[in-house]
């Protein structure tokens, strides 16, 4: 087998040209790739030395200028690990033995020169492992320093402590931390340190970490001036010597509980603004439109419980053909333009199947980590009907006055022909329809003026007062003739006191007005009567009637703005709910009996007007 | 001469009603109700050619009346002439019935006796001639 042959440079120390070729063939024989450089004097070794460098040296004892020993003193000043072998003729016991002591690696006799090549194999397997565990050492060495500057420098405090909780060393970050130096520190227990420190708890722990390994925990760290700090700490143990100690890596964690405590107030601020907010609220997945979250406003508005709302996806409210326009104006995942969406008008259904108009404005969230939008709701049901009663009344209202308006066009009409024909007679009934509607015109216009002043709160404006009296005798005057007509008996009752009374003319001649007006309108046959007396509690009005009363399910209705059982009926609708913005200005009530259609109708209107208070409570109305 | 009955509860155009028809008495013979019931109760007694018939009233409105004559076997084919404010879309259903025509207030004397006699003229075909 053929072997590659090792390369090895030899200092030879010799004086024979013949001993070192026979040396040379020896260790060439041994598969060595011998490099040999020889000297004899201690000055030629020492030049050598500095300038090339030595596998081993091989050195003969007995020389001319100096001997084996010296060279090897010589050698061991420039390099303690080359190994040196003395090789002699002659050599005693003694010489061999000092030449060991001072550092030879092998002594061999010039008989026994095939001894050379595994003495050198040796000395330089020797030497590589010396030279290895060297290397380790600094090794060891290096990265003992470089953990002791870990730990000096952790950011962490690190506390090393035995199984009693007594402290055996810390770094320094411990002893800034805490406000000790280092010396007061090791010696002391965790007792004096941990502000938890119970000695059953943290045995008990300790105990589970050496049986079970590391473990985290929290903690309050006491510093030496009485201070506190939350903190979170990685215990194991780890083997020191012969002894198992534990190592606790300590965390401040005060500005990370802090950070966590703003979070979860802010998330709780925010949850309460979600909770509480009075417009129906939810958040649904944008991918999968299921309900992620409803607020307190949705579940009430819709009808569903929480439970169900989260069970469900947006297709269960919308209507059908909402559900395909909203799907085309849906936020497309990873679309960024992530504004406040106001998606105007919309039709939803709640739980019991009805149909209300809501107001959505959309904003996409990440919630629970999803890509989520967040949505107001707004019932606008009620702005709707709104708009619709407006619309409904400005027909009301127009139809209302288109017919006066027709009436003097017509007598007009006739007032030309009676001209024309000189009837006398015919001129005065046109003349009296022209008076008539005209009367009826202004009527209407300031029923409407007064309605639209109240509803916006602008009707507070001064009034004169009068004596109740005197608005009783007007009233007088404006019924007696279109109830005479229809056959009524017309009757009004009033106590003395009351008649004194003073009023405010517009407020209670509105009342008085509309709810007469009422009555006669809807009674064909019997009579009209008013009665008013004084309380303990203020004025009572009532109006009672014989007419066509009104059933049960409608007598709410009665008093609500534009509210007329049929389309045909005459009137602004309006009467009544003027009535019912007086009587609540004044904090009073408002009932109507009847037993029914065709059973007549009694309203009575109570004001709790005292001496001097209902004034007072006027004015200070009137200053808002 | 051609028997007319006028439903209209207000004084002033039931005069106005008087004015326009002065001077034919020969052609027509008219009976005024102010109350829709009564008027039902008239229609129950008399035969007519013509019903003129207002809507806005009270307690009963045109449209009840309506109804009500068009159910009772005297008046149930008598032409029926509405006069009212209210607008064309709000009669549309009733003038889709037979035997109607609507005219709009206000009225003038000349086109009203026109309208009169087209709609007399609604159930020639009819009636039998007697």
């Amino acid at each position: 087998m053929f072997t590659m042959p090792i390369p090895l440079r030899v200092l030879l120390v010799e004086d024979s040209q013949n001993d070192a070729v026979l040396l040379e063939r020896e260790l060439t024989r041994a598969d060595y790739a011998v490099v040999c450089e020889r000297v004899e004097t201690a000055e030629a070794l020492r030049q050598t030395l500095d300038k090339n460098h030595f596998d081993i040296v091989i050195a003969d004892y007995s020389l001319p200028s100096f001997n084996g020993l010296q060279a090897l003193a010589i050698i061991r000043e420039v390099n303690a690990d080359i190994p040196f072998l003395l090789i002699s003729g002659t050599v005693g016991e003694e010489i061999a033995v000092s030449a060991m002591r001072a550092g030879a690696n092998d002594y061999i006799l010039k008989a026994n020169l095939a001894r050379i090549p595994s003495a050198v194999a040796r000395e330089l397997r020797q030497v590589r492992v010396r030279i290895e565990g060297r290397h380790a050492l600094e090794a060891l060495h290096r990265s003992e320093h470089r953990f002791r500057n870990l730990v000096e420098q952790a950011t962490d405090s690190i506390v090393v402590h035995d199984f009693l909780g007594k402290i055996v060393d810390v770094n320094s970050r411990t002893c800034s931390a805490l406000g000790y130096t280092r010396e007061e520190l090791v010696g002391r227990t965790i007792s004096d340190i941990e502000a938890t420190y119970t000695k059953e708890r943290l045995t008990l722990l300790w105990k589970k970490i050496a049986a079970h390994g590391t473990m985290i925990v929290n903690g309050i760290l006491r510093r030496k001036d009485g201070t506190h700090f939350p903190v979170e700490v990685n215990i194991g143990t780890f083997e020191a010597d012969t002894e198992k100690l534990l190592i606790a890596i300590v965390r401040d964690v005060t500005e990370r509980k802090r950070q966590e405590e703003a979070l979860r107030r802010s998330e709780a601020q925010y949850r309460l603004l979600f909770e509480s907010n009075p417009h129906p609220l939810y958040v649904y997945d944008n991918k999968t439109l299921e309900f992620l979250a409803v607020n307190e406003a949705a579940v009430k508005k819709y009808g569903y419980s929480r439970e169900e709302f989260l069970g469900m996806n947006l297709r269960t409210i919308y209507s059908a053909d909402d559900f395909i326009r909203f799907q085309k104006i849906l936020r497309k995942p990873g679309d960024s333009n992530g504004g406040v969406d106001e998606q105007g008008e919309w039709k939803h259904f709640r739980k019991d199947g009805t149909l209300m108009s809501v107001e959505i404005i959309s904003h996409p969230i990440i919630f629970e980590g999803k890509a989520a939008e967040l949505v107001l709701s707004n019932d606008i049901t009620e702005k709707v009907k709104a708009q619709e009663m407006k619309e409904k009344l400005i027909r009301d209202v127009s139809h209302e006055l288109k017919t006066p308006i027709a009436m003097i066009e017509m007598a007009v009409d006739m007032l030309s022909r009676a001209l024309e024909a000189d009837n006398a007679g015919a001129v005065i009934r046109a003349h009296h329809i022209i008076d008539n509607n005209i009367k009826r015109l202004h009527k209407d216009v300031y029923t409407i003026l007064d309605f639209s002043a109240r509803t916006q709160g602008k009707g507070n404006v001064p009034q004169r007062r009068v004596r109740l009296r005197d608005i009783i005798e007007e009233i007088q005057n404006d019924f007696k003739d279109s109830a005479a007509h229809k056959g009524l008996v017309f009757t009004i009752k009033i106590d003395a006191f009351s008649a004194r009374k003073q009023v405010f003319y517009n407020d209670i001649k509105t009342v008085l007005y509309n709810l007469v007006d009422n009555a006669v309108k809807f009674t064909s046959q019997g009579c009209v009567s008013v009665n008013i007396k004084k309380l303990v509690k203020g004025l009572q009005i009532q109006v009672a009637d014989s007419g066509c009363g009104i059933e049960e399910s409608n007598q709410k209705k009665l008093f609500l703005k534009f509210y007329k059982r049929h389309p045909s009926l005459p009137g602004t609708g309006l009467g009544l709910s003027i009535v019912r913005e007086i009587v609540l200005t004044y904090k009073g009530t408002l009932r109507v009996d009847s037993k029914g259609e065709g059973q007549g109708c009694r309203i009575t209107v109570v004001l709790p007007i005292g001496e001097q208070r209902r004034s007072d409570e006027k004015n200070s109305h009137r200053r808002r | 001469m051609k028997r007319i009955l006028i439903v209209e509860d207000d004084r002033d155009m039931i005069n106005i009603y008087k004015d326009i028809f002065t001077g034919t008495s020969n052609a027509f013979s008219i009976d005024y109700e102010v109350n829709a019931p009564a008027g039902l109760t008239k229609l129950e007694r008399n035969d007519y050619d013509l019903i003129i018939l207002d809507i806005i009233m009270e307690p009963m409105t045109g449209d009840s009346f309506f109804l009500y004559a068009r159910n009772k076997e005297r008046s149930k084919n008598t032409p029926i002439l509405i006069v009212s404010v209210l607008s064309r879309e709000l009669l549309e259903a009733l003038r889709k019935m037979n035997h109607v025509r609507f005219v709009k207030k206000p009225i003038k004397k000349e086109d009203f006796l026109r309208s009169v006699n087209d709609a007399l003229m609604l159930n020639n075909a009819s009636i039998p001639s007697s």
